[in-house]
Order: C-alpha cells, then structure tokens, then sequence
C-alpha cells in the first residue's frame, strides 16, 4: 500500500509581477493553487488513511492480519484464531454477551444518569418521571434492567460452560479465579442497583442485605472467647461502613449511588480487561488439541 | 503433546532478603493508608430521628393495651402496674414486625414473637428488644431508645 | 551439540504461504506443537460473529425493554415492610438460605462457596477433557460441580421465587395467597 504523493506543479508563468506585499500573495496563491486543489481532491482518502492505517476492505491474507494488527480496538483480539475457537456450540458466546451486557449497562447508565437524583426525597419521583416525562425514558430503564437481569444469568451460564469444558485448567487457573472475582462483583453491582429506585422493594431488600453482613459478629463474638481478644463487633462495623448509619437512609442511598456509578464498575472494567488479556497469554481460548486424548 | 511444569527453587539469597524487606515495608506502609481510608467510611455521626421519644402520661395506657409507635418501631404494652417498650425491629435481619393475634408477626422469613417479644418460631435466634422508660418531670413518660433491655424490663407506675 | 541440522529442514519455507515456522520455543502455549493449518483469519470470520452475536443481544435487550416495563413499586417506606419483603430474583436463593440461619446462610455458605470456587483449577490440574463438554473422563468433577453448585443454586431461586408467600411460608405456586393490600 503505499500513499500516493504529488509533486508540487510548477504553476503557469506569472501573469504580471505584482507591486508590493499584496503581490507577492497573490502570486504565492497562484502558484500553490494546484496542489492545494489536488490535496483537496484526496482529502477522504488522505482523512480516512490518517484515522485507519489499514484497507478498509482486505483481501489477501496478510491485509486481513494487518487489519487487526493496526486497530486499537481489533489488535486486542489475535489476527489468526482456531476454528474451533469460533464453534458457537463450544462457547455458546457467552463471554462475550457478558461483555456486550456490559457495555450496554454503561451505555444506559450515564443517560440515566443525566436524569436521576441520590436523594431520599427525589430518587423515587425521578423514577416516577422516567415514565411520564422522559422521552423514551422507560426504554431506557429497561435496557438497564434487562441487560442488568441477563448479565447475571449469562455470567452464571459462562462460568458454567467454563467449567463443564475444563477450561479453567492449567494454565488458565487464575483467569478462572478473576473470573468469580467478575461473578461476585456483577452481584454486588446488581445488589447495589437496587437500592437506587427508592421503592418498597429497593429498601426493604437493601434493609435485609446489610444485616445479613451484621451478622458477621457471629465470628468476632467467637473470636471474643479466645482470652486476650476483644470483641470487634465485626459485623456492626460492616454494616455501618455499607450504610452510614444503623438504617437505610440517605447515607445509604448516596454510598449505593457512588459505588454503583463508579467504584464498582471500573473494578469490573479493570478485571475484564485483565481477563481478555490472559485469554490472549493463554494462548486462546481451550482447544481440545491441549488434553492427552 | 505434553507441558512442562517446572517449579525453580528460590534461593533465599541476602539479597534477596533485603529486597523482600523493602517490599513488605512498602506494603505495611500501603496497607496503612488504606486502613485510614477505610476508617473515612466508619460513620461518626448518625443521620435519624432522635433516640428518645415522648410517649405521653401512663394514664394514657389502660391495663392491657398495646400501641403501636410505628415511627419509631416500638410497641408500648401495659400489663397491671408495668409499662413496657419492646422494639419492633426483627432480630433475624432488621424488618419491621407488625403486632399480630399471638404477638409480633415478621413478614420476611416468617419469624414470630410472643405478646412479651420471645421469639416463639424462627429464623430468628434473640428475642425483640426491650427499651428503657423513665418519668419526665412533666409526668409524661419517656423512651430511650438507645438504652437496650431484656425481655420485661418493665417500669413500674403506680 | 555433535548434529548440525540443515536450517531448511527444521524451517522449510513454503512460497505460497504468509507465514513460516520461525523459531523453535520451549513454553506451555498451545500455540506451540500446532499446525497453522486449522487456523483462519479472525477478519472476517471472527469479525462477522461478534458482530452478529452483539446485534442479536442488542435486538433482545431493547425488545425487552420495549414490550416487559420493568417493576416499580410504591416509595419506600421504612415502617411497613412488604409481606413478603423479597430480594431481587438472582438473591433469593440466599435469602432463603438466609431463612435457616443468618449466619451461615448469607455469610458462612456464600464464602465458602466463593473459595471453593477459586480453588477449582488448583485442585483438579489433570490435563484431560479441556475443549469438550462433558468429557467421558472428568464424569466426576462434572458430577461434582453440578450437584454441589448448579444445582442447588437454581432450586434454591426457584424455591424463593415461586414458592415462598407470606411470611416467608411454603406455598406452591398456584396456591400462592395474595396479599391484602
Ligand atoms: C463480567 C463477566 C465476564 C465477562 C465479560 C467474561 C468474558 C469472557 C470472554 C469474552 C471469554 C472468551 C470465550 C467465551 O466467550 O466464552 C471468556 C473466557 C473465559 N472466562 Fe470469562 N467472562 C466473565 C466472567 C467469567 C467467570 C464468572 C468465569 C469463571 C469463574 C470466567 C472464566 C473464564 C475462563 C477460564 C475463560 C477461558 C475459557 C477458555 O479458554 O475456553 N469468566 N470470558
Ligand atoms: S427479618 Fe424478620 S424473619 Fe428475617
């Protein structure tokens, strides 16, 4: 591919030199005009093969290899791959739905956004408002909804597919622990959701949640028993660092709000990234080709 | 084809050694700074309604009444010449129980008290809270919510 | 090293072909000891299946969003709890764990399970059965697996979301009390 050059014409002779500085312009313009024409003329070529180093359309092999290659977005993903590793029955996709889920998370997530307040008093209304006075509000929380309700499940089918291919073997071992780290931390989000439409069912399940993590004082008690120990009240402390307070309320709402919004997505942003990168190291995704058999 | 673990044995060299120890100090150090931050999350001040509460003169409570103060989650009961305030906050995982036939019913795992709050059917493993009661001296009687009590911590009226 | 071998032998080039056999590596990658054969351009094949996968996830998504509203019920009020107060679906197998004994059902059991979850590949190391569902020869880890983990999770939500009414009580689904409101 190589990128073609002009040279520079030489222009036609001067028509009559000119007087003075006005001159001397007019007569640099007349003389760079065509090549100014001529860039002007390649100018989508010249835009596009700044922005894309690549053929948009390849065809021989190696243009197809350079077009991954030369993407930042593409050189993550290998520029040759197993045909195996391309069966939808092996995969069933479901990796990369998680991911594609996500994506559409934060997509609706920052619109909605826009239009929601962490406030006990406004939050609910703001939900209220979705509905009646947002355009395409409603869709818009569905979308949050749905891709948050089918992440879980597809994280949950992909763990299990994972495991029933004995892809967690060597040398995949810690992409299956960061993988339960993503299982734990996209219920931890899914939890942390909830709270934020403010209504019966958010507060009463986020009520009976932190409690669960106050009984964690079930083991300081027991450590208590050990002489010399004091008892931390481990589970008391854990539930006022996750609301703030002894009950649900504001403080709650806005540690939920900034952990949900922020904290605990680019967490899972980090780790997935970490995860398709020793997907990579690992040499692809498993292949029957690595057992004895 | 077959794949070659090989585990290298570390030598646990003086250089080593002092390596190790810069890196443990400089995680001890990270861990410090991170115990501070975690503590930034430990709440020193409480958001709420205050703890303690009027619940007007004992007269109010003929011998044998129930009232519900469903603001604040408590129940004052009468018995005789005794007044007791028992928590309404569930002891299994925080809901409100609502007063029932048999005493307090928790609508979320099913937990049940008796009239008196002894847990009577789990999950539940304690029974309600009792709050303590005192004589303002506008005779009015007031509840302290951050004084827990046992079961018939009752105050005696005359 | 007594043999020299000729280059050409181990490192034949073929004209026809983009690629060549380089250099020899020790290492763990599958990528070593494999032909280059089964192999094909992730552009288009690759392309063209993410591209669809994420199509066909979009489409379900919005579909979804536009035909299924989902739930919003009154604004909370912290002195009337619903009768059941239920978590999100993906939680009521621990709550109702959480029924049996706090403790244990939403901390001690949900934490083991997370470590054993990670212990997995350090436990069962043994090269055989990776790349294919349920391998003949790894029956008991797939046995294992499904009756101490899959299972138990689905019955558990199944459990708390259709047959558990007021007051957390057993119910079947279609003799499910409706609340008073
Ligand atoms: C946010 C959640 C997750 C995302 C976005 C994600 C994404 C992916 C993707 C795109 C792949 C490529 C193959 C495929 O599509 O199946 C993959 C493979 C893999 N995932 Fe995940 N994953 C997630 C959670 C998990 C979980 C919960 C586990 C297990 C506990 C896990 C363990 C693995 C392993 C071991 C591989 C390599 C599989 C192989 O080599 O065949 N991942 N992941
Ligand atoms: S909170 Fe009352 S039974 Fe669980």
């Amino acid at each position: 591919m190589s990128v073609q050059t002009t040279e520079p014409k030489a222009g036609p002779p001067d028509p009559k030199p000119g007087i003075g500085a006005w001159g001397k312009l007019s007569r640099a313009i007349y003389r760079q005009a065509p090549e100014v024409f001529d860039n002007l003329r390649q100018l989508p070529y010249n835009l596009y093969k700044s922005i894309y180093r690549t053929t948009a359309f390849p065809k021989t092999e190696r243009e197809r290899s350079e077009a991954f290659f030369n993407s930042f977005l593409l050189h993550i993903q290998p520029a040759k791959i197993e045909k195996h590793a391309l069966r939808f029955n092996y995969t069933f996709g479901l990796g990369l739905i998680s991911f594609y889920l996500f994506l559409l998370l934060t997509v609706s997530g920052i619109l909605l956004m826009f239009f929601y307040v962490p406030s006990v008093e406004q939050a609910y209304n703001r939900m209220l408002d979705l509905r009646s006075s947002v355009s395409y509000g409603m869709i818009l929380r569905g979308m949050h909804f749905w891709s948050a309700n089918c992440m879980i499940g597809a994280v949950f089918f992909h763990m299990c597919r994972v495991f029933y291919t004995g892809a967690y073997k060597p040398p995949r071992e810690f992409n299956w622990v960061i993988g339960v780290l993503l299982f734990v931390l996209t219920l931890v989000l899914g939890f942390t959701g909830y709270l934020l439409p403010w209504d019966q069912l958010a507060f009463w399940a986020i009520t009976v949640g932190a409690n669960i993590a106050g009984k964690a004082d079930y083991v300081s008690d027991h450590l208590a028993m050990i002489p010399g120990v004091p008892n931390m009240h481990m589970g008391v402390m854990m539930k006022n660092a996750l609301l703030g307070g002894d009950t649900v309320g504001q403080e709650a709402l806005i540690r939920f709000y900034v952990l949900h919004v922020a904290l605990l997505p680019s967490i899972l942003f980090f780790l997935i990234v970490i995860h398709f990168w020793r997907i990579r190291k690992d040499g692809g995704i498993s292949s029957p080709k690595e057992s004895p058999e | 084809m077959s794949i070659n673990y090989e585990r290298e044995k570390q030598e646990l060299t003086r250089r080593n050694f002092v390596s190790l120890s810069g890196w443990s100090i400089f995680t001890l150090g990270l861990l410090g700074a991170g115990g501070l931050f975690a503590r930034f999350f430990w709440p020193n001040v409480r958001y709420g309604p205050p703890s303690k509460f009027s619940i007007g003169k004992p007269g109010n409570y003929p011998d044998g009444a129930q009232q519900t103060f469903i603001d604040q989650k408590v129940s004052v009961i009468r018995h005789g010449s005794n007044i007791g305030a028992i928590s309404l906050v569930c002891k299994h995982l925080g809901c409100t129980v609502a007063p029932s036939a048999t005493g307090y019913d928790c609508p979320c795992h099913g937990s049940k008290y008796d009239a008196i709050g002894q847990v009577t059917h789990g999950p539940a493993q304690a029974n309600l809270d009792w709050f303590g009661i005192s004589l303002l001296p506008s005779g009015d009687l007031q509840v302290d919510k951050s004084d827990i009590r046992t079961v018939s911590a009752y105050y005696g009226v005359k | 090293m007594a043999k020299r071998v000729r280059e050409e032998e181990i490192f034949p080039r073929n004209p026809n072909k983009t690629y060549g056999l380089m250099e020899l590596v020790k290492g763990s990658s599958p990528r070593v000891d494999r032909g280059p054969e089964d192999m094909v351009s992730a552009w288009p094949h690759l392309l063209i299946r993410e591209a669809l996968l994420f199509a066909a996830t979009f489409l379900v998504i919005l579909a979804l969003s536009v035909w299924c509203v989902p739930p919003l019920e009154k604004q909370a009020d912290a002195t009337k709890p619903p009768n059941p107060a239920k978590a999100p679906w993906y939680f009521l197998g621990l709550q109702e764990l959480v029924s049996y004994d706090a403790f244990w059902g939403g901390l001690g059991i949900p934490g083991l399970v997370i470590v054993g979850l990670m212990a997995i590949p350090y436990l069962d190391r043994h090269h055989s059965g990776i790349g294919r569902w349920f391998a003949r020869s790894r029956t008991t880890a797939v046995t294992l697996f499904t009756v101490l983990f899959v299972i138990p999770t689905i019955v558990l939500i199944i459990l708390g979301t259709y047959f558990r009414g007021p007051n957390w009580g057993f119910y079947p689904p279609w003799g499910m009390p409706v609340e008073p409101q």
